[in-house]
């Protein structure tokens, strides 16, 4: 129902809400004696300053790789463990459930004593993400086989298909946007883990710079930091986004 | 067919003056599409009257046109003089893909209208009982529509659009993604209910069989742009029986269509069918 | 799909009748279940009996772990746990509901908020726990604050994908009965949408949850509290328990969503299947 192309409109009503939300938070933030809510001028230079002396960016490629380093692994195990799920008939009635408990539950709740398995280290760490990003990607595989039109398959059928090759055109091709899509839903999740990881686990890196801003009050360099994080997660997810359509283009398969 | 002026010249019901409708183009950078141009026609109270024509000629957007569901680029239509501004609760329509309303029992959907304009939930509630009783489906006025076949929905439909007491029926293909055979019964079943209320119906199909064993007119419609290049009265008699889609003059006129269609077809080729806007979700 | 399902069952049952009476047994789904979930308990069992109470208590260890919350009076922090939970959920349906049908409903909605929820959407939302606690302490104010900044987006955002799904067609039909603007709204643009509310409710939840365990482990109160406590003492027994409690928690109430959703949903758009889903 809507115009594609320039909204005026749009546009119009977006930029001066904006502008006036903005008006507000620096008049409110500039009161005399509010501290908790630093007005966006004292926000923004301490997000550039630090940007510019490297705490923000050093920081922040060290949440990334422990995060990336989960991903891999959730992302591996769980597309694996999908794909047999949804293909064995038992596994499927007998794990199902579980997975669906395990996925709905909070994993932040093994803090505590995740470091009696795993050590405080990297390892712990690394666990940690694998567990936050491993169960969405399990799942969204597991639905994507279990879309697969049975017309198709047998239509390759017909064409006397063998399992393989019912495997190689017709299965991976429909699921393919479903695993992708687990994919870049895991890749969120993964960074939310990193940063659990980093805030209770071992404190660190984005963790530890959110954390030391916040025990010494400096609320423009911790409000610098959430808006870091927020950044941070727009990229991330941008970048994951954009694979995600660049491999379904690539595929030939973008709309369905 | 030279009977034609046996009948009273009954003044225009339904008068349609030179619409002319344009679509975006669906590939980028082509210009407007017009789907239909300078189109003339009028019906008769009463009248039962089928527009057919190649797949994506725009009988679907005229009939959206003639019911004020969307607005013509030019031109105007009237209904009994007055200029037709938005769709009315007079005006019943019946679509493809039979478009009930999943969250509301056969009951309610058939009820819709009436709740629209006020009607008091006891009046409306055994108005639509009735006509779900008239319809075969008594004993279903609680079933949700994913609970009812294809036939059963379309009637469901029916029910709807008739529920309003409306003076014109629009049908845009109503029977088209039936079965056969429900297809057979559902236009057998539209004849008694066109005999017993008398309402004007405009109804747009592509089955030949189908447009001469209902309509007393069929307006041939060419390729886009489209206009209406013919119009052939069917004067086989009232009401009309499964035993006459046997008849000679039957086959005859289903032949004579058949080859209009087929030359319009032909006229021009076509790429990128589009019928309407919202055809993609009618499926 | 139903199809597929039926033809995997006579498959299955076909190559099951050759192995007599206990492949005949094991076509049943709750056989399968009792079998492999003894499997895994009984591994549980076995692993806990050789690695000791100290490093991974066993499955009965557990069951007596949960009768100790019982009689030592753990689960009244869980239950204050348990209502603040509730608190921040109600909150985030009730506020999330209108923020959704505003911004999927109306264009000029989404110009004021779009680039806000987007914005929420991408935050790992435990970022904010340092700023949560300086502007709302470490009790009540504060949990809620967190369970509702969990919650709320994934109630926002599905109603505001519902509001944008309504299917075009249902518009049409509705407007050709003459329905106004408001009716459209209130009649088709509403029913629509409440299969989407309870997706993003169901999610939400389960975020709120989420919400809570973290909130409560960042000041080490309540049951998050406990749970550290437990930890550093090494009572596995009657961690494991809680962790199972709170898992429990999770499902239990997703099943009471789900409930409610077929009673209020009885035309079958109950089915609909949940995930994650990305903001505008």
């Amino acid at each position: 129902m809507r115009i594609p192309g320039v909204d005026v409109r749009f546009a119009i009503i977006r930029i001066a809400s904006t502008a006036a939300l903005f008006t507000a938070w620096e008049w409110y933030g500039s009161q005399p004696g509010q501290f908790a809510l630093p007005p966006p001028s004292k926000v923004f230079p301490a997000l550039v300053e630090s940007i510019v002396d490297g705490g923000l960016v050093q920081a922040a490629i060290g949440t990334l790789w422990v995060g990336a380093v989960g991903f891999s692994i959730a992302a591996v195990l769980g597309v694996t463990l999908g794909l047999v799920i949804a293909n064995v008939s038992w596994a499927d009635n007998t794990l199902t459930p579980l997975v669906n408990a395990a996925y709905a539950a909070p994993i932040t709740m093994l803090v505590p004593i995740i470091g009696i398995y795993t050590g405080l280290g990297f390892t712990g760490k690394v666990t940690l993400v694998v567990l936050f990003a491993f169960f969405v990607i399990l799942i969204n595989t597991e639905a994507g086989v279990r879309q697969v039109r049975e017309d198709l398959v047998e239509t390759a059928r017909s064409f006397e298909a063998s399992r393989i090759q019912i495997a190689r055109h017709v299965m991976l091709p429909s699921t393919m946007p479903f695993i992708l899509n687990g994919l870049r839903l895991g890749v969120g999740r993964a960074v939310r883990g990193a940063i659990v990881a980093e805030l209770l686990l071992l404190v660190s890196n984005l963790g530890l710079f959110l954390i030391r801003a916040g025990a010494t009050f400096n609320m423009p360099r911790l409000m610098a930091g959430i808006f870091f994080t927020m950044l941070m997660g727009y990229a991330v997810m941008w970048f994951a986004g954009y694979l995600e359509r660049r491999s379904l283009r690539w595929r030939g398969e973008a709309t369905y | 067919m030279e009977e034609r002026d046996a009948r009273p010249a009954a003044p225009p019901y339904i008068q349609v003056h030179g619409i002319t409708k344009r679509f975006p183009a669906a590939l980028k950078g082509q210009a407007l599409v017009t789907v239909l141009d300078q189109v003339e026609t009028s019906i008769a109270r009463g009248e039962f009257v089928v527009l057919i024509g190649p797949s994506g000629c725009g009988k679907s957007t005229l009939l959206r046109i003639m019911n004020g569901l969307i607005p013509a680029d030019e031109g105007r239509v009237t209904i009994d003089g007055a200029t037709v501004q938005g769709p009315a609760g007079d005006r019943g329509m019946v679509f493809q893909s039979f478009n009930l309303f999943p969250w509301r029992t056969a009951l309610q959907n058939v009820a819709f209208g009436l709740e629209l304009h006020g009607v008091g939930s006891q009046e409306r509630d055994g108005r639509a009982r009735r006509l779900l009783a008239a319809m075969g489906l008594g004993g279903f006025e609680n079933y949700y529509p994913r609970q009812l076949s294809g036939g059963m929905q379309q009637r469901v439909g029916l029910a709807r659009a008739l529920a309003i007491d409306p003076e014109i029926l629009f049908m845009d293909e109503p029977f088209g993604s039936l079965d056969a055979q429900t297809k057979l019964l559902m236009q057998d079943e539209l004849e008694t209910i066109v005999q017993r209320h008398k309402r004007t119906v405009v109804f747009v199909t592509h089955d030949m069989e189908e447009a001469v064993f209902l309509a007393d007119r069929i307006l041939i419609m060419s390729q886009r742009p489209a206009k209406i290049i013919e119009e052939v009265r069917v004067d086989l008699p009232r009401p009309r029986m499964d035993h006459m889609r046997a008849a000679p003059e039957f086959g005859e006129l289903k032949a004579h269509i058949w080859n209009q269609v087929r030359t319009a077809q032909e006229f021009r080729p076509t790429i990128g069918a589009v019928d309407h806007p919202t055809a993609a979700t009618h499926g | 799909m139903v199809d597929a399902r039926a033809l995997s069952q006579t498959r299955r049952g076909a190559s099951a009748s050759a192995l007599g009476t206990a492949g005949r047994l094991w076509r049943y789904k709750w056989i399968q279940r009792g079998v492999v979930w003894g499997i895994i308990v009984v591994a549980w069992q076995t692993f806990g009996l050789i690695r000791g109470p100290f490093y991974f208590p066993t499955f009965t260890d557990t069951i007596l772990g949960f009768v100790r919350l019982v009689v030592e009076g753990d689960l009244i922090v869980m239950a204050a746990s348990l209502q603040q939970l509730l608190v921040g959920f109600a909150l985030a349906v009730v506020i999330g509901i209108p923020v959704g049908l505003i911004l999927g409903g109306s264009r000029s909605g989404e110009a004021v908020l779009g680039h806000y929820i987007n914005a929420w959407y991408v935050t790992s939302k435990e970022a904010l726990l340092p700023l949560m606690i300086i502007l709302l302490g470490v009790g009540f104010e504060y949990r809620v604050g967190i369970v509702f900044a969990f919650s709320a987006l994934y109630v926002i955002v599905n109603v505001a994908t519902g509001m944008r799904d309504v299917s075009p067609s249902l518009i049409e039909t509705a407007r050709s009965f003459g329905a106004s603007r408001r009716q459209v709204i209130v009649k088709i643009a509403l029913p629509s949408v409440v299969p989407f509310m309870f997706a993003g409710i169901r999610l939400g939840y389960g975020f709120a949850i989420k919400g809570m365990v973290i909130a409560e482990l960042w000041v080490l109160g309540g049951t998050g509290g406990l749970l550290a406590d437990l930890a550093l003492q090494r009572e596995l027994d009657r961690y494991f328990a809680i962790a199972l409690i709170i898992a429990l928690v999770g499902v239990a109430g997703s099943s009471i969503i789900r409930t409610l959703e077929r009673h209020i949903t009885p035309w079958g758009a109950g089915a609909m299947r949940t995930t994650e889903r990305r903001a505008v």
